[in-house]
Formats: structure tokens, C-alpha cells, sequence
């Protein structure tokens, strides 16, 4: 309504046009290094300071190489196979815990709740020594136990998943309890279906965290191939890259892509993520 | 009647109540057992360990630790380089965190106003935000290159002076500061959106019926009413950029914050005694120091935005 009365009048038009453009001006700075890096990935071999945006010839070399000769493949498996493992494993035990927090009265709820809220104000630079000294003296330097261990749970999950199973009204668990249904039970048969939105949104910003992750795998990780993918790339050299910077975009646009995919398809739950986070905070 | 009949009932109604409170207590308790362990050592211990390295003679290689008292705080305010990454790290939170929440809130005004394409717009602002900061590095590095690089072509063309970016000391630290500002925009232009859209419309239409034009509404509607999501984005922005490890270990021209320590954060100066001096008790006191700072950072900071914005 408050639109279309503005529509009419003189400036509104000019005020709309001006914003699209600045918009659109701020959004080809955002747009550009992707496509640069794209470019420049599918330019051919020795022609990467080629200052066009269109690769002439176009050509797949880098990907071939960076796919045949490197251990990129092998980082990608690492990577998916922690990835999944400690998004599997913070979506369980946030959602139980959150669950446990939302659902029952016990001495020290509150107390405990703070506690475990307060560790998002821990840097993590503060404990990746202890972590390591620890995880050295279990002998998992290297290992994706090493690698997994810290991002095994997250405040950040159990925060959302008690926000959002505390609308779950008692009479449920209650009807629930009448029926015979084991405390388990209630979590898993009731409460957990009904969370879904909020598992959605646990499970996905723990995806990309673990995806994306740097500082801990870079000091845990040694070998070859142990790399993560994005400590893989950060130590991308001539022997992978081929000595041509269209060899480290292509590394670029492969250790990023997957993620640029799965935020088109799940764009609303990221942005309603942000949202429980944005107004909570 | 009900006398003689309601205390054996109650009782026993008494004692029922309870004791299935007390199941469901245990339960709670056996549920997240597991999950207090974990906070318990990765994040408690954990930090308590920091503190206790932070006061002994500990090398990597050398088994051996020895209690020393505040000697590694006393050496680490001798360093150089300590020096240099409080410096940088404070020049980079106080060029970024302002520019950033400037940025972000211009941009998510603009989301909010335009009546087509939004979701368009807004996706693509977001985009770094999803991708690894390891992937960015390298892009803008290889923007940045001194002589084949695209920004050395782009102000060749304006016809401006060659500048050598991340080569030049003088250059370096604004660089990077430029790429995480790029990097971060979105994301807090998403939260300011989600801010502003929970302003009710009737506010609007209320001033403009009063006369008042865009600026006033802006000034006396807008600003006040997103105070809450304002310190938000400042809280969130100003602890990202302590932080910053990422894009300095990948951009600094040696990975340890070159050329001489122009671009070295505390985060990487941590990482960097830490695991290649080995000075694991050095490194400790130092991560206790920049743990101190966030700290004071964030209480002081929350406080001040809050009185100078909300009234």
C-alpha cells in the first residue's frame, strides 16, 4: 500500500533507480572475483595474464591436471568424511541437549545453560595449544580424530535447538508419556520430527563451519593425505597447481563450488539461521 | 468425609509426583552427561591449560616444564613482534568494524527499499559468506599480484601510480583489511535486513503523515528502533576482526605476517610461536593477553553502543 503510494510520487522513481544501480554496482564488485577466478581457471596453460575476461582458448587443463595428478580427489573424500561425521554428531547431541533444556526442570539448568553458552565467547586461538598438547598425547596428530575432536558439539546448536523446541507445548510430551513413550521416545518421536526447521538450520551451519574450517586442521593435519580440502588448497604448490595460476583458480573454484550449490538450494534455512542468531544475540 | 479421607490420599499422591519428577530429573541428567563432559574438557580444561602453560618454561621438543611465574608475559611485551600484532590487529578492527557496519547497513537499507529483484540482490551480496576464506585469499592474491595482477592493470589504466598491494609494507595490512571487508559485507547486511524488517511499517506511515522526510524517518525511526541488531552486528564484526588468521596467513606476503610484520595479527603470531617456534608457553601467555582484550573489548564496546544509540 505504502509502495504504491510512493510509486506515484515525482523523486520515488528517480530514489528506486538510484538505488538499483548502486546495488547493481556493489554487486558486480561481489560478483567479479568469482568470475575472474572462473575465467582465469579455464584459460589455457601459460595464459593466465591474459587480461580478458573470456578464456581464448577456452580449455579444461587445470581441472584434468588438478584432478588426474593431484590429491585433490582424496581431499575432497577427507573433507566430506569429517564434515559429515561432525555434522552428524552435533546435530544429535544439540538437538538432545537443547531438547533436555527446553523440556525439564532440574537443579543448575540455568547455571549449566549459561556455561555452555558463554564457551562461543572463548577465542579459539586460545585453545588450539591445549588441544594440541592433548590430542598429541592421545596420539592423533594427523588423524581425523585429531581433526574431529574439538567440533564435535556446538553452543551455537544447542542454543538454536533450545529456542525452537521451547514452543513445543508440554501437552505433547505429556500425551506423549500417558501413552507409554520412554523419555528417549519423546525426543526422538516427538519432539525431534516437530524441531526439523531447526535441525535444518544446525545441521547446514555446521556443514559449511566444518567445510570451511581452517586454523585446527591446518595444525593438525601433516601428511599429504590427511589434507583437508581447504589446508590442501592453502598449500597448493607448482607440484599441484603446475607453476600456473589458472592451476590454483581452478583449486579455488573446486574447494568453493560445492558450497555455492548447497546455498542455492538452501538459501532460506541460511538465512533464517542468521535470523534466530541475528535476533537472539 | 474429606478429612478422614484425604491425608493417605495425598501422601500417596505426594510421593507419586515426586518420584516422577525425580525420574525425569535423571534422565535430564543422563541425557546431557555427555555433552557437559564434552564442554567440560575441550572448552574448560582447555582454557584452564592456557592459563597454566602461560606461566611455565614449555618447548615443544624439550619434555620437560618448569613453573616460571609471569617471565613469558614480561618476554612477550620485550617482543617486536608482539608489538607489531597488537598494533595491526587494533588498526585492523578500527578501520574494518566501523567501514563494515557503514557498508553493511547501506546495503541492507537499499535490500529493503527496492521492490524487485531483492532476493536476487541479497543472495548475491551473501555469496563470500559461504565460500572457504582460503579460496578468497587466493583469488584476491592473484588480484593483487604487483605486475600481471588485475588491480596493477585497472590503475595503470585510471592512469594512478603502481601500487605493490601486499609487497609494500605501507600497502599490506589495508589490502587484506579491503578483502575481509569485501568478504564480510554481506553477512551483516543479512542480519541488518532481518532487523529492519521487524520494524513495524506503522511507525512510517505515522511520521509520514506528520510531514517528516527520509532522513528524519531514518534518524528517529530507523537508527533507534534497530539499536538491538546495530550492537549485534558491532559485537559480531569487532570479534571477527580480532580474530582474523585466515586471510593474513594466506595474503601476508611470507604467510607469517610480512613484509616486517606489517600485516601479523595476534591469532597468527599465536599460531606462529606456537607451532613453528615451538614456544608453547610463550604462545599461551600471549593467547592469554589477546583472550583479556576480546574480553575487555566486547564488555566495553556492548556498553558504549548501547547508551550512545538507545534513548
Amino acid at each position: 500500500m505504502r509502495n504504491e503510494a510512493r510509486a506515484v510520487q515525482p523523486g520515488a522513481v528517480f530514489r528506486q533507480g538510484l538505488q538499483y544501480l548502486l546495488l547493481g554496482f556493489g554487486g558486480l564488485i561481489m560478483l567479479f572475483p568469482y568470475l575472474w577466478m572462473i575465467s582465469t581457471s579455464l584459460k589455457a596453460r601459460g595464459t593466465w595474464y591474459n587480461i580478458s575476461l573470456l578464456p581464448d582458448p577456452l580449455s579444461l587443463e587445470h581441472y584434468e591436471l588438478l584432478l588426474s595428478t593431484s590429491l585433490l580427489p582424496r581431499w575432497y573424500l577427507n573433507t566430506l568424511i569429517i564434515a559429515i561425521t561432525a555434522t552428524a554428531s552435533v546435530a544429535f547431541f544439540s538437538a538432545l541437549t537443547g531438547f533436555v533444556f527446553a523440556k525439564y526442570r532440574f537443579p543448575g539448568r540455568e547455571i549449566l545453560f549459561v556455561a555452555i553458552l558463554s564457551t562461543i565467547m572463548i577465542p579459539t586461538e586460545m585453545l588450539i595449544i591445549p588441544w594440541y598438547v592433548g590430542i598429541a598425547q592421545l596420539g592423533w596428530i594427523d588423524s581425523f580424530q585429531g581433526i574431529l575432536m574439538p567440533g564435535m558439539l556446538t553452543a551455537f546448536g544447542i542454543f538454536v535447538m533450545r529456542q525452537f523446541m521451547a514452543n513445543i507445548p508440554n501437552e505433547l510430551l505429556d500425551a506423549g508419556r500417558i501413552d507409554g513413550v520412554s523419555e528417549f521416545g519423546l525426543f526422538w518421536r516427538i519432539c525431534l520430527p516437530l524441531a526439523k526447521p531447526a535441525l535444518a538450520v544446525v545441521i547446514i551451519f555446521t556443514f559449511l563451519g566444518q567445510w570451511n574450517d581452517f586454523l585446527w586442521p591446518l595444525i593438525v593435519v601433516n601428511s599429504d593425505n590427511m589434507q583437508t580440502l581447504q589446508v590442501g588448497l592453502s598449500r597448493m604448490s607448482s607440484l599441484e597447481t603446475g607453476a600456473d595460476w589458472g592451476g590454483t583458480m581452478s583449486g579455488a573454484a573446486l574447494a568453493s563450488i560445492p558450497m555455492l550449490i548447497i546455498f542455492l538450494f538452501f538459501q532460506r534455512q541460511i538465512v533464517q539461521g542468521l535470523t534466530l542468531t541475528g535476533l537472539k544475540g | 468425609m474429606a478429612t478422614t479421607v484425604t491425608p493417605p490420599k495425598k501422601r500417596q499422591f505426594f510421593s507419586f509426583r515426586l518420584s516422577l519428577a525425580q525420574k525425569r530429573m535423571v534422565w535430564a541428567y543422563i541425557f546431557v552427561a555427555i555433552p557437559l563432559a564434552y564442554f567440560l574438557l575441550v572448552n574448560f580444561s582447555a582454557m584452564f591449560s592456557s592459563f597454566l602453560f602461560s606461566f611455565e618454561d614449555y618447548v615443544t621438543i624439550r619434555a620437560s616444564r618448569t613453573f616460571i611465574g609471569l617471565e613469558n608475559y614480561q618476554r612477550v611485551f620485550e617482543m617486536k613482534p608482539f608489538l607489531d600484532a597488537l598494533r595491526n590487529t587494533f588498526v585492523l578492527a578500527a578501520v574494518r568494524v566501523p567501514l563494515l557496519t557503514v557498508l553493511s547497513l547501506g546495503v541492507a537499507l537499499m535490500l529493503h527499499n527496492i521492490r524487485r529483484a531483492k532476493g536476487a540482490f541479497r543472495m548475491l551480496y551473501f555469496i563470500p559468506f559461504v565460500t572457504s576464506g582460503v579460496a578468497i585469499a587466493w583469488v584476491f592474491k592473484f588480484m593483487f599480484l604487483p605486475n600481471f595482477g588485475l588491480f596493477t592493470h585497472l590503475f595503470d589504466l585510471l592512469g594512478m601510480k603502481r601500487v605493490f598491494f601486499l609487497g609494500d609494507p605501507k600497502t599490506a595490512l589495508g589490502s587484506i583489511i579491503s578483502v575481509t571487508i569485501w568478504a564480510g559485507l554481506g553477512y551483516y547486511a543479512l542480519i541488518f535486513l532481518a532487523g529492519l524488517e521487524e520494524i513495524p511499517q506503522v511507525f512510517y506511515e505515522a511520521a509520514r503523515v506528520d510531514g517528516a522526510n527520509s532522513w528524519q524517518c531514518f534518524r528517529h525511526i530507523t537508527i533507534p528502533l534497530l539499536n538491538r541488531t546495530l550492537v549485534l552486528v558491532i559485537l559480531l564484526a569487532m570479534i571477527s576482526s580480532l580474530q582474523s588468521f585466515t586471510f593474513v596467513r594466506m595474503m601476508s606476503k611470507d604467510g607469517f605476517g610480512g613484509p616486517l610484520n606489517s600485516t601479523i595479527t595476534m591469532p597468527l603470531l599465536i599460531y606462529k610461536e606456537a607451532f613453528f617456534s615451538m614456544q608453547m608457553g610463550r604462545a599461551s601467555a600471549i593467547a592469554v593477553i589477546f583472550f583479556i582484550i576480546v574480553l575487555i573489548i566486547t564488555v566495553i564496546q556492548r556498553k558504549l553502543v548501547s547508551r550512545e544509540v538507545d534513548y
